[in-house]
């Protein structure tokens, strides 16, 4: 009787774990408990310019889920690795409203509007879809540590400045839900089932 | 990108008609970057290519090299002494 009673509630459980859950993506981050509250990281207002000289800030992008890297034109290391699978993105998700791409220059003194214009132009991809951003420099290095980017300016790196090539995943409310190693092809295929998941929460 | 491709208008691919053509100029690009127009096919890239001016002329002799060899520009080995002498006459 005891056994059959165990087998019972094996099969319950069993039962239990196969109803599918929609699989949901964490808030990545540090999060502040403050009274009662959960406070996530998220990222902090910010504007900047894009390549059409449009005003581009946290609530241009709200309506939408967004994939971010922070690049310069000029850059002879990781970029272009980066951009070919920004580009892989962009490709994917080209006609699904909801999804932006946004690429931050660290590098606003050669990075005009008129080089970004370019840019784009030359990758062949729309301003209202892919958003080139250029501004203040100080508030570019600073906004990639919320992107936890590793982004500054040193002489002795490759083109000016020391970088890492992440491409970061946010969601409408701001928040980083996940990322990929922009300069691995298998850690973007990752990436893409994270966005499709985030789509579907 | 690593297969010699380049990236739609932005980067020209090296495997091209244009490298193969244009061998000999290529160590003095790679290590002094490179501000004119390129033209591939129909395409005319206008990006600049970045400067590596720390690379040796050892590392651009290796770069020649697995240049020719992967993407089958059917240019003679390069040597080093060579590569040396082209760097030397760099524009």
């Amino acid at each position: 009787m005891k056994i059959y009673n165990i087998l019972v509630i094996c099969f319950f459980a069993i039962g239990l774990g196969c109803q599918s859950k929609p699989k949901k993506l964490p808030i990545i981050g540090q999060v502040k408990i403050v009274g009662q509250d959960t406070i996530y990281h998220k990222i902090p207002p910010f504007s900047f310019v894009n390549q059409d000289s449009m005003t581009v800030d946290n609530s241009t992008l709200s309506p939408h889920i967004y994939l971010a890297d922070f690049f310069f034109t000029s850059c002879p290391s990781i970029c272009p690795k980066v951009t070919k699978q920004m580009l892989r993105l962009h490709d994917k998700y080209k006609d699904n409203d909801r999804v932006r791409l946004v690429s931050f220059t660290m590098d606003p003194k050669r990075d005009d509007v008129n080089k970004l214009k370019l840019y784009s132009k030359n990758l062949e991809v729309s301003s209202s879809k892919w958003h080139f951003l250029t501004g203040n420099k100080d508030e570019l290095l600073d906004l990639a540590d919320d992107y936890f980017v590793v982004a500054y300016e040193d002489d002795e790196a490759p083109g000016g400045f020391d970088h890492s090539g992440k491409i970061l995943l946010v969601d409408e409310k701001g928040h980083i839900r996940s990322f990929a190693e922009g300069t691995e092809p298998e850690s973007v295929d990752e990436l893409l089932k994270d966005v499709d998941i985030l789509l579907n929460e | 990108m690593s297969d010699g491709t380049g990236l739609k208008r932005v980067y020209p691919p090296i495997k091209s008609d244009f490298s193969a053509e244009n061998f000999e100029m290529i160590p003095c690009m790679i290590k002094n970057g490179y501000k004119d127009t390129i033209q591939i096919g129909e395409i005319q890239y206008n990006s600049a290519m970045p400067a590596f001016p720390q690379l040796s002329p050892f590392e651009i002799t290796n770069l020649m090299n697995y240049m020719n060899n992967e993407f089958n520009f059917n240019k003679p080995f390069q040597s080093l002494q060579k590569i040396r002498e082209n760097l030397e006459n760099c524009q």
